[in-house]
């Protein structure tokens, strides 16, 4: 019964969105605003599923991981998730306990975390990016030029690397990344048809 | 020598590459300025619009991200104040709220009035739906704002029901939901020009985007930001970070250029190595 109700109600509501796209109706656009509003609060709903989840999974690691290191970490999270849930109900996102924590802990963190990847990549470029055949060979110097011509110096290690950089971004790549977004266009479609008609029942259990 | 180079340890590897990052910052190379059409062409759509026109930004964005786009954003905001032009901000990113209202404080909208001249409405859950929700009702879907402020009698929004009364989107963004879901819900069905600020990351990704006009404009980055810089005439923190970021490509290709002469001698010796021992 319950899978039959969240089949017919996942039918509906797609339905409605896609009747709502094609029909300039007014009962339709009507029911797709209501359909729009329903899915700003389930997604809401499933900020709070999630948190919930996180909680679950870390409370579970504290108690039954032998590692010492995941202990502390799972507790420094659930730690920082308390806090931030704390303030942010009590006091607001925009209190200035919450910008002294998002400014001070949050955003460092994670512009640290970010700014890493540039150390790793230079270290993995050097170990591991070599020329072993034709493709690696293909990869490596057209990645050399759109790096180059992406800055400054490339102009002027060589006027020419600019116009070079931005004909493999125009064509080559262009090429391959206009297939990759067709096909990702039909595949939504194919998934979302499958979904809509029952096929996929994955989101159902 | 080569085969102690080929086992040099990464952290040697972090110093050469800081060390390329600091001496550019404190010691400018002073290297030509790239302005790219796709920067260009931002630059003239906000220049052409008219005084008291809105733009909706959007902070689609994670702090993570944030200190590549800081200096874009502070040189569009700057061009947008100096014009008149009134910033209607949100976000689906969750953070995407307190960042721009640390983007705003740092641009000449903090001398403008709040709820008139711009406003940050804050975070809405759902991704593309919410998108969505937002184009079709921008007060519906944000009845306050970031600061718990009523959205119903701002004057800002007088006349605006939904974004097509808008005059451009521009889209500061590091991932998805970002510009394809934009493009989606607002730029193709209603007509509105988007623009975007863009990690360097994916603008190879959003190439076909501009090609097919459906995005006008493209900010990548400290590059876009230090071209922007120039345009409007106002050199800040973009235009000292290119040089920094120029040192590090190249440095990147050095450590890549390196790592495949020592690859190709250790390769070369080994096929000696076997050659004498099988003549052996």
């Amino acid at each position: 019964m319950l899978r039959t109700a969240t089949l017919a109600v996942t039918f509906l509501a797609g339905i409605i969105v896609i009747l709502a796209f094609f029909f300039d109706v007014g009962f339709l656009a009507t029911a797709e605003a209501r359909v729009q509003d329903w899915g700003v609060i389930v997604a809401a709903f499933a900020l709070a599923m999630a948190s919930i989840n996180l909680v679950q999974v870390n409370i579970r690691r504290i108690s039954s991981s032998d590692d010492a290191t995941e202990k502390i970490c799972a507790v420094v999270l659930l730690a920082a998730l308390v806090v931030m849930s704390i303030i942010g109900l009590t006091q607001g996102p925009t209190s200035d306990t919450y910008n002294v924590l998002f400014d001070g802990i949050m955003a460092p963190g994670q512009s640290t975390v970010w700014a890493l990847g540039v150390f790793y990549i230079s270290s993995a470029a050097y170990r591991a990016f070599r020329v072993k055949n034709v493709d690696a060979g293909l990869l490596l110097f057209s990645s050399a030029f759109v790096m180059l011509g992406a800055v400054p110096i490339g102009e002027v290690i060589w006027s020419g690397i600019p116009a070079v950089s931005q004909w493999i971004v125009d064509v080559p790549n262009m090429a391959g990344m206009r297939g990759m977004l067709i096909g990702a266009g039909i595949g939504a479609f194919s998934g979302g048809l499958r979904l809509l008609l029952g096929i996929d029942r994955t989101e159902v259990g | 020598m080569l085969s102690k180079l080929g086992r040099i340890d990464s952290r040697v590897l972090y110093l050469i590459l800081l060390i390329a990052f600091i001496v550019p910052l404190l010691c400018p190379l002073g290297l030509p300025m790239i302005i790219s059409d796709e920067i260009k062409r931002t630059y003239d759509l906000i220049e052409s619009l008219p005084e008291g026109s809105r733009v909706v930004v959007s902070f689609d964005l994670s702090p993570g991200g944030y200190d590549e786009l800081a200096p874009a954003c502070a040189a569009v905001f700057n061009h947008m104040a100096m014009k008149g032009l009134r910033l209607i901000g949100m976000s689906f990113w969750d953070a995407g709220p307190s960042l721009l209202d640390r983007s705003l404080a740092g641009s000449l909208y903090v001398d403008k009035e709040y709820g008139d001249d711009y406003v940050n409405l804050g975070f809405l859950a759902g991704g593309e739906n919410a998108m969505a929700a937002a184009a079709r009702d921008i007060r519906g879907a944000f009845p306050s704002d970031f600061h718990d402020n009523p959205t119903a009698n701002m004057p800002i929004f007088e006349g605006v029901q939904s974004l097509k009364d808008v005059e451009m989107v521009i889209v500061v963004a590091t991932g998805n939901p970002g510009v394809p879901e934009w493009i989606r819900q607002v730029g193709d069905p209603m007509g509105v020009p988007i623009a975007t600020i863009v990690i360097a990351g994916l603008v190879a990704d959003y190439a076909p985007y501009i090609q097919s006009k459906q995005l006008i404009g493209m900010i990548p980055g400290l590059r876009g930001a230090a071209g922007y810089e120039s345009l409007i005439d106002m050199l800040g923190r973009g235009t000292a970070g290119l040089d920094a970021q120029s040192v590090a490509h190249l440095m990147i290709l050095i450590f890549v250029l390196v790592g495949n002469i020592v690859y190709f001698a250790e390769r070369s010796r080994e096929k000696e190595e076997s050659a004498k021992e099988g003549a052996a």
